[in-house]
């Protein structure tokens, strides 16, 4: 016979048990986040490419290093639009200053992997999404590359506000590239100016995966800031961030782009570069 | 100095006439004498020295100069020149091997290198040769660059404060990417401004909201729907637009693009006080400018790029007129000098008709074949036909023309004799 005082907090437990078990919870077992993930750490990738940076009185080219994702065997690496060189652009707005005639192309793109430098092509960009997408060119037939294989990953419901995230990274060469996971929560599910997931604390890194409690990919981190036709937008004063404070600058960087948009994205991308394969120039 | 002049002596004469210079303005002419002398000759000089007169007899020699011949190497990314005798000893230079490097481009093979040229480095050897001046450094240069040839990595061997530096010079990683493509989005082919609170109370419209179309672009799916300049977007399938401000001004577009290629959406519209509906079939968004296939050109110094849909109907041009855009022309470069301008419609090349960026290269890769001393080029600027003319100078050479294999210069011959 169960005494009243245990069967009592047998029917606690059980309801505060319940009541922390959510739909994204439910049928899957809660991974421990730090340890499970860095398994996909071989497909967090450098890579490098020289920036041309034309502007009136400005023409130089400035070597740049970011870190990217492969996400398939075949070669093909999911990038930020914004890392590839559309940071100035989004600098420029931030700080308030619109439509500034500055054109910035990546040139020369190599892919550091297992020691070697492969060369790689600039495929196709989403600028509203901030994606952008390279393949390898000549794939080494001795590499096997480690890929976050977006082909197996399905379109799940966004973890609810409050959801804990996490953030698979690399740290700075200077530290050796070690892997390093960093957590969040989900602090708001903006619609505007397309669904996106706003973590908090920021993620410092972009372009990278973020995956839920249960070691499920959720998105990629992404810059969202006004757009060309936005250019008329100029951040007050109030709006504008100073160093250490929080400001809507924040918000607009390593913001997440749920799963749904990066796979209906990368679907399209790859029909433009096979259709892109057979345009005659003239 | 071999022939045994020594600082302190007193010039007196040369072959057998006295010179004097009793002011600074006075010493030029007779270095012109001097100057004038026939290369190889052999000048007699008397000179005082200690109370006494001494002849000496000295054989000229090409002058060097302090700043030797300098020449640009473009597809290296770098500019050299030969190291002199004075240079060499105003520097404790041993011997006079070697060219030094006076100029490295941004972005270019010499300062992609790991590690970089740079200015006041010594270059003593490149793709296994010793490189002893400039002349040595063009030869080089013409058989690794001539027409037919892939460019290749070399080996350069660098000398820098005392150091001597290994690198690999790639002139292959110059090659420019076409820009890619953005992603298809749906679109409508209209320009528009938003209606906002103070525009619509001036034009007597109250409290109407939206997007006034400025332009239909013809030949689009607006244009065949019926959208008209002067129209107000009110909704876009159903649901409203209704820009509050600037931050508002992209409002439209990024609805549009959110939806289907090939999709038909109902927009609400205000025209001249009546309300209506039109069905319009979304197209693909146009290629911008910046997504413009291009051409870059290390010899002519240019950048091209295809005419977009957008360059078309800014321009107004027909459906017949084909080119090529100039973008951007290099500062005294050849396409510079010969008067192209970034914005100028390129039609021919040297008698080819040019359709696109295709005939662009073909009718290029023809010209550097067969290196003319005359390009002519035909563009379209504003509404004027204008024929330029473009001078390449196929080299580098040597300053004074000589071919590649040209003689060094030499020091002042050591085979004077000296007579007190």
């Amino acid at each position: 016979m169960i005494r009243p005082r245990w069967s009592l907090a047998l029917l606690v437990a059980l309801v505060w048990s319940a009541s922390v078990t959510t739909a994204d919870d439910a049928g899957s077992p809660a991974v421990d986040p730090f340890v499970d993930l860095t398994r996909h750490a071989s497909a967090v990738v450098s890579v490098r490419y020289l920036a041309e940076v034309r502007a009136p009185g400005v023409d130089r080219e400035v070597d740049n290093t970011v870190r990217c994702l492969i996400i398939d065997t075949e070669g093909w690496v999911l990038c930020s639009n914004t890392e590839l060189g559309a940071y100035f652009t989004a600098l420029t707005r931030l700080m308030g200053h619109s439509s500034a005639p500055i054109t910035i192309r990546p040139k020369d793109i190599r892919v550091l992997l297992d020691g070697r430098e492969l060369t790689a092509r600039l495929v196709a960009r989403d600028s509203d999404r901030d994606l952008a997408w390279l393949t390898i060119e000549d794939l080494p037939e001795d590499l096997e590359l480690t890929a976050l294989d977006l082909a197996g990953v399905r379109a799940e419901a966004v973890p609810a506000v409050g959801q804990p995230l996490y953030l698979l990274r690399r740290l700075d060469e200077f530290f050796g590239e070690v892997p390093a996971v960093s957590e969040a929560r989900v602090a708001a599910l903006p619609t505007q100016p397309r669904a996106l997931i706003v973590p908090a604390p920021t993620f410092g890194d972009i372009g990278m995966p973020v995956f839920d409690r249960n070691g499920r990919l959720v998105g990629v981190t992404i810059v969202q800031v006004p757009g060309d036709e936005d250019s008329s937008v100029v951040m007050n004063d109030r709006q504008r961030a100073l160093p250490g404070q929080a400001g809507p600058i924040d918000d607009m960087v390593a913001i997440v782009l749920p799963i749904a948009e990066v796979l209906e994205a990368t679907a399209l991308a790859r029909d433009v570069w096979a259709a892109d394969q057979h345009e005659q120039l003239d | 100095a071999k022939a045994g002049v020594e600082a302190g002596d007193i010039l007196l004469s040369i072959d057998g006439e006295s010179v004097s210079a009793r002011f600074a303005e006075e010493v030029p002419p007779i270095l012109e004498r001097l100057a004038s002398a026939p290369i190889g000759d052999v000048v007699v000089l008397e000179v005082g020295r200690g109370g006494e007169r001494h002849r000496i007899e000295v054989e000229t020699a090409r002058f060097a100069g302090r700043a030797g011949d300098q020449r640009a190497f473009p597809v290296w990314g770098f500019t050299a020149r030969t190291i002199t005798p004075e240079w060499a000893r105003n520097r404790g230079q041993e011997g006079m091997d070697g060219v030094r490097i006076t100029g490295v481009r941004q972005g270019g093979a010499a300062q992609q290198a790991e590690p970089a040229f740079q200015r006041r480095d010594m270059l003593r050897e490149l793709a296994g040769r010793s490189i002893e001046s400039v002349a040595d450094l063009v030869a080089l240069y013409a058989e690794r660059t001539a027409p037919g040839i892939e460019p290749e990595p070399v080996v350069a061997t660098l000398e820098r404060d005392g150091h001597e530096l290994l690198t690999v010079l790639d002139p292959r990683r110059e090659r420019s990417e076409d820009p890619p493509r953005e992603l298809p989005k749906a679109w409508i082919g209209v320009a528009s401004q938003p209606l906002l609170a103070e525009l619509a109370e001036q034009l007597g419209w109250g409290e109407l909201r939206g997007f006034r179309i400025t332009r239909v672009y013809p030949g689009t799916e607006a244009e065949r729907a019926g959208l008209q300049v002067g129209d107000v977007i009110r909704a876009v399938g159903g649901e409203p637009l209704v820009p509050a401000g600037k931050q508002d001004v992209a409002m439209l577009s990024r609805r549009v693009r959110g939806l289907r290629i090939g999709e038909t959406v109902t927009l609400g519209l205000m025209r001249d006080g009546v309300a209506r509906t039109v069905p319009v079939v979304l197209e693909r968004t146009r290629l911008a400018p910046e997504e413009a296939r291009r051409h870059e050109d290390p010899d002519f110094e240019w950048t091209v790029r295809e005419l977009t849909f957008f360059d078309r109907d800014l321009r107004r041009l027909d459906d017949d007129t084909h080119g090529v855009l100039v973008q951007t022309v290099e500062r005294a470069g050849w396409a510079d000098l010969g008067g192209l301008r970034p914005g100028d419609l390129i039609t021919e090349v040297d008698g080819r008709p040019i359709r696109g960026l295709r005939s662009f290269r073909d009718a290029v890769d023809a010209v550097r074949s067969a290196r003319p001393t005359m390009v002519p080029i035909r563009v379209l600027r504003g509404l004027r036909i204008h024929y330029r003319e473009i001078e390449p100078d196929w080299g580098p050479t040597t300053v004074d023309g000589a071919a590649p294999a040209a003689e060094r210069t030499d020091e002042a011959s050591a085979t004077g004799s000296n007579h007190p």
